[in-house]
This record gives C-alpha cells, structure tokens and sequence, in this order.
C-alpha cells in the first residue's frame, strides 16, 4: 500500500455587505457561512468555534477571521487539487444561498488571495504532508532549498507588499515571512502536530500561497511530497546546496520574474531557483519506481520538467498555465493601458524607495520636469536612463502630475485585479478565463470537483471519517469530530482514527468519563448561542447546559 | 497542460526516432507562433472579465474588503 498522504488548507479573504452596501461584522457573516455550509451538507461539528467536518471528509472552520477549508487527507496531488476546489464550489454555493435567504444581506464576496494592500494582513494556503522516520533538522536542511526555489512555479503573482511602487513579485506572501526556520511564518516550518498516532509526523508547510491555477497546485504538492519521500527513506537529495540566507533567497527568486537571479550558497557558486529545482527532479527522477515512491512519481516529474524547461526558455511561455505568469501577463497589459511602460517600473520604484525613505524636505511627489529629474537621479546614476524616463510621460501626453495619477491609479487597479484575479463565482477573473476555455491549466475536471463535494477519499482515514458522518447524520445522531476521532454523543461512544492510513471502519469503543471533554467544547457553545440569538431575538445569554441540548437539536 | 505533456511526449519520440530529422528548423518549429496567439486571446478575454469585475473605483473596493492577518 501506498504510504503516501498530504492534504491542502486554504484561508480565504470574504467580506459581507448590506443591500446599501455597508460592510456587515466579519464575525457574525463567516459564522453564518460556516452555518449555511452545515444547512446543505451532512456534517458534525468541531471541536473550535465555526467548526464542522464534512461528508466529504473536509472540514470547514474559522481562523484568525478567515474561513479556512481543509481538504480530507488524501494520496496524490490530484485529489488534494479535487478537494480543495470542491471546498471552494461548496463556500460559493452556501454565500450564494445566504445571500439569496437573508434580507440583511446585499452581497458577499469570497477570494482566494494572500496579502491585504490596505492592512498590511496576510493568509494563504497551508500543505500538511505525513511521514514518518526523518528527523526535524535533518528535514529543514534537505527541504529549505525545495520550499526557497520552488516559488518560481507555486508563486501566486502580485504587488510586493513592501513596495510602495508598483513592484512584481512571483509570491508577495514571502515579504511577510520573518525567518529561515521557525514555528510561525518560517520558509521551513518546525511545527510538527501529527494529529495522529505517535508513529506519525506531519510536515506543515506555511510559505504557500492559495492559487488558482491546478498545475500551480500540482506541482506545489507533488514535488514538496516527493521530495519529502526521499528525506524520509533516509536519502539526502541536496547534501551540498544549502543556501547561505534561506529567507533571503526566496525573496531574491521572488523578485525575478526572469527566473535568472542567483544567490549565495554555503558551498560553491551562486545558483539559480532552477538550477536548485533541476537538481530535486534528477534526485527524485533516480528514485523513480523505488517502493518508498509513489505510484504518480513519473507523472509529476514529466509535468515538473516541463514547466522548468518552460521557465528556462521563457517564462512567459507558462502565461496561460501558472497564476504568477498569468497574473503578469494582465498586468503588463493594465499597464500600457493606462500608458505606463512596465520594463521602466523597476526605477520608477527604485526612485520612489528613495524618495520616502528621505525626512526632508518632502515626501510629496515631484509635479514638475526638474523634480522627476532630480528625483530619479537620487536613486540612479544614469544620466541617460533617468533622462530618457522622464521624456516618456511628456511622449504619452502626460504632465509629471498626470503621470503620477496614472501611477497611483495602475497600483490602486493592480491590487483590485489582484483580488478579482482569486474571487469565487462568475466575478473572479481566473474563473472567468477558465470558462472561455484560453488557459492550460486543468488537472480536475467540472464533473470530479463536483463528485468531491460530498463523497469522501477512496482511502484512508478521510473515507472512514467521511463516511461514519454521513452514516450518523442519517440516523440523526449526536457528535462531534476532530482529525484523529469521532464522538457519537449520542451513544455515548467514539471512534478512533488515529492511523490515517486505517483501510476499515473500526469498531466504536466505550466513550469513558476521563474523555468527557471531547463532548460538545464550551467554547463551539458561544458561537452556536451567537448565532441563535441573533436568529431569535428573545433568546439572549443563553450558555447553560439545556442550550447544548437545544443547540444540537437544531444540529440534528 | 495535460495535453500539452502528452504532445511534448510524442514529440520527445518522434525526435529521438532513428531517422528523425535534428534540424526542423521552420517558421513555427518551437510553436513559438502557437504560444504568442494563446497570450493574444488570454489578453482578450482578460479584458474582458476586468471590464465585468472592476468596480470603478479600485481604492475604494480594495478598502472595503480589507481584511485582517491569517496564519
């Protein structure tokens, strides 16, 4: 049997707005997206405030404010892009139904998109990934160039958020990571909680970005799970690659969309994010057929040459494939639009940087010919270049003052695209380019996606789970759920998961009072009031034990 | 993409076929043509679905869906 699981986590951006197009509370709006989710599907809750798992095997939850879809564990990069895309057809289906039943409620809109421009917040899509023997320093060593370099297939594309320019990055999440190895916002994560039994380890991956594109997905779960293979059978697939600055490197690649840039090792010469990725593709091609592989070991790798030799050649040859070059090609094109050159943008910011970052005598921006010039001159000592920058607004037909208002609004546009680029439902700009049929980047089908709304993995503990919700939610039963457990309260018993590789539904076991506190959390208690009181006004403050029954009443 | 691996793949046969020809070269031997009409429709319709989705005022919008820190 395939020892092979992975599973995908995606915090998405939404905003609720009245019919007078008031933006409505945050809290009260996703908790009754989460509510209208378990209206549609069979579903128990979890064990967090907003928490339920699903039929599928899925669960749906809210975190720091976000609602966050987790797919099932799954055993190849293409049921993790099923899932995670029937998570998003499920959240679209439940806002569209709040919206259509609720008379406070004009409109909502649900994005996939990793950084705020305004706020300054970030999100994105976490990867778990099972293994079992590698140790955790070992793990960082071997993987922390895979996870740096591979930003020039899995990067999102977007506005640096550092920038106050108009700034490409291939994965303007990196700007917020804050170091090489860590617990938190780390390009190697070290916070490793199984969630399973004490044989098992989970890789969690936090450097992602959500993406739009399956092939972006593909490769970002495939070759992380491959790679992690190798480690995990004890090889060491890049013993002389380690990179000098981790953290560094990945915004270096992220800042190059030529994909050419290279950066220091700690032995060697200087190497490119491609050079690093070709040398995992040898290592995990050489490993091919080894039993510890995969059996979708050859398939990744042909589509991960692919896509390198794409970049290779030229990057923009993958602009109707990956959501970084898909993103860029709209962008420069908004740009010219709007009479901008975008080659010229990258002194443009330099100068801007420049211009900020002085105290005095002004941070207003230069409004006549003289100001442009010597502004540009702070920044580069190229006569020439900066002469011939500020001749192009005057060949436009624009005034230094038009310029610079063309300017603000191409970064203000920029980022709304950014957002649209990711939005569900016939909006988003991704999902309308993919219904006109002019991208190339399909891994699932319509009709798959659909299938996985409501029917769980072929295997593993995501089928079990999936299929004992469904099985209890049919004979109105009680319970609550966790990745590694279920509770049915109603019977007083609970069934343990913690094999995630479990091929058979186990026998429920005696729920004993020293496990009394996987029943019903306090803490869902507040979010399930919440929402009653706001459903029926006469009940107010109600958090005593009869509410847990009342509550899972209406559950049921 | 899937099927362009499996064009890159018969490709990748035909050209290490005994016989086949090393030089092919011709006005479209890297599809070079190809590729520049597919970022010719993707600009089209992304013109168009930007002109369905932007609400007119993109700093405006941008304020109104702000959203706070995730993971």
């Amino acid at each position: 049997m395939d020892r092979t699981l992975m599973g995908m986590e995606t915090e998405f951006g939404f905003a609720a707005f009245d019919p007078s197009g008031q933006r409505l509370s945050d809290e009260e709006w996703v908790a009754r997206l989460v509510d209208s989710v378990r209206r549609q599907r069979p579903s128990l809750l979890g064990r967090t405030p907003y928490d339920a798992f699903l039929g599928s095997g899925s669960r749906l939850y809210v975190d720091c404010g976000h609602p966050e879809w987790a797919t099932p564990e799954v055993m190849s990069p293409d049921e993790a892009i099923r899932f995670s895309r029937a998570g998003e057809q499920t959240l679209l289906e439940a806002a569209t139904g709040l919206e259509q039943s609720s008379p406070k409620l004009g409109r909502t809109v649900l994005f996939k998109c990793n950084v705020d421009y305004v706020s300054g917040a970030t999100w994105g899509a976490h990867e778990n990934y099972l293994y079992t023997r590698c140790g955790l320093s070992e793990l960082s060593r071997q993987m922390t160039p895979h996870l740096a370099s591979r930003v020039v297939f899995t990067g999102a594309g977007g506005l640096n958020p550092s920038s106050p320019g108009i700034d490409y990055s291939l994965s303007p999440r990196v700007e917020r990571l804050d170091s090489d190895t860590g617990n938190r916002h780390a390009v190697f994560n070290t916070r490793d909680e199984p969630l399973a039994a004490h044989a098992f380890h989970r890789l969690h991956v936090v450097a992602g970005e959500s993406l739009c594109s399956h092939v972006s997905d593909y490769l970002r779960l495939g070759t992380t799970a491959l790679v992690l293979k190798l480690c995990d059978a004890g090889l060491r697939p890049v013993e002389d690659m380690a990179l000098q600055e981790p953290l560094a490197a990945t915004r270096a690649f992220a800042s190059d969309s030529s994909c050419t840039v290279r950066v220091p090792v700690r032995q060697g010469d200087p190497i490119s994010a491609l050079e690093i990725q070709r040398r995992y593709l040898q290592q995990v091609k050489s490993y091919s057929g080894a039993p510890f592989m995969p059996p979708w070991t050859d398939e990744v790798c042909t589509t991960w040459r692919l896509v390198l030799d794409a970049l290779e050649r030229e990057p923009t040859t993958l602009d109707t494939v990956l959501d970084w070059p898909i993103k860029l090609a709209i962008f420069k094109q908004r740009a010219h639009h709007r009479g901008i050159e975008w080659d010229s943008l990258p002194i443009w910011n330099r100068a801007l940087r420049c211009h900020l970052a002085r105290k005095k005598p002004t941070k207003r921006l230069p409004r006549d010919r003289d100001g442009l010039v010597a502004m540009l001159r702070a920044a580069v000592d190229l006569p020439d270049v900066t002469d011939a920058l500020v001749e192009q607004p005057q060949l436009r037909g624009l005034s230094p003052s038009e310029f610079w208002e063309s300017h603000t609004a191409l970064r203000a546009e920029l980022c709304e695209i950014n957002i649209r680029f990711g939005q569900l439902g016939p909006l988003g700009i991704f999902d309308s380019l993919d219904r006109q049929g002019v991208l190339d980047h399909r891994i699932s089908s319509d009709e798959e996606i659909a299938v996985a709304m409501d029917a769980p993995p072929t295997a593993g503990r995501g089928r079990v789970r999936g299929e004992q919700i469904k099985l209890l939610k049919s004979q109105r039963r009680k319970g609550i759920c966790d990745w590694a457990r279920i509770v049915d309260s109603s019977r007083n018993r609970v069934l343990e998961l913690g094999d995630p590789f479990i091929s058979e539904t186990p026998s429920w076991k005696k729920l004993h009072r020293s496990e009394e506190s996987l029943e019903l959390p306090e803490t869902f208690l507040s979010s399930s009031v919440f929402l009653r009181r706001r459903q029926d006004s006469a009940v107010t403050n109600r958090t005593s034990r009869p509410d847990v029954q009342a509550t899972d009443e209406r559950d049921g | 993409m899937r099927d362009r691996e499996r064009q890159h793949s018969e490709e990748e046969r035909r050209r290490h076929s005994p016989g086949a020809p090393h030089d092919e070269d011709g006005p479209d031997d890297d599809g070079i043509d190809e590729l520049r009409a597919e970022t010719a429709s993707l600009l089209e319709a992304a013109g168009a679905a930007i002109g369905n989705a932007l609400s007119g005022n993109s700093s405006e919008f941008v304020r109104e869906v702000r959203q706070t820190g995730g993971q």
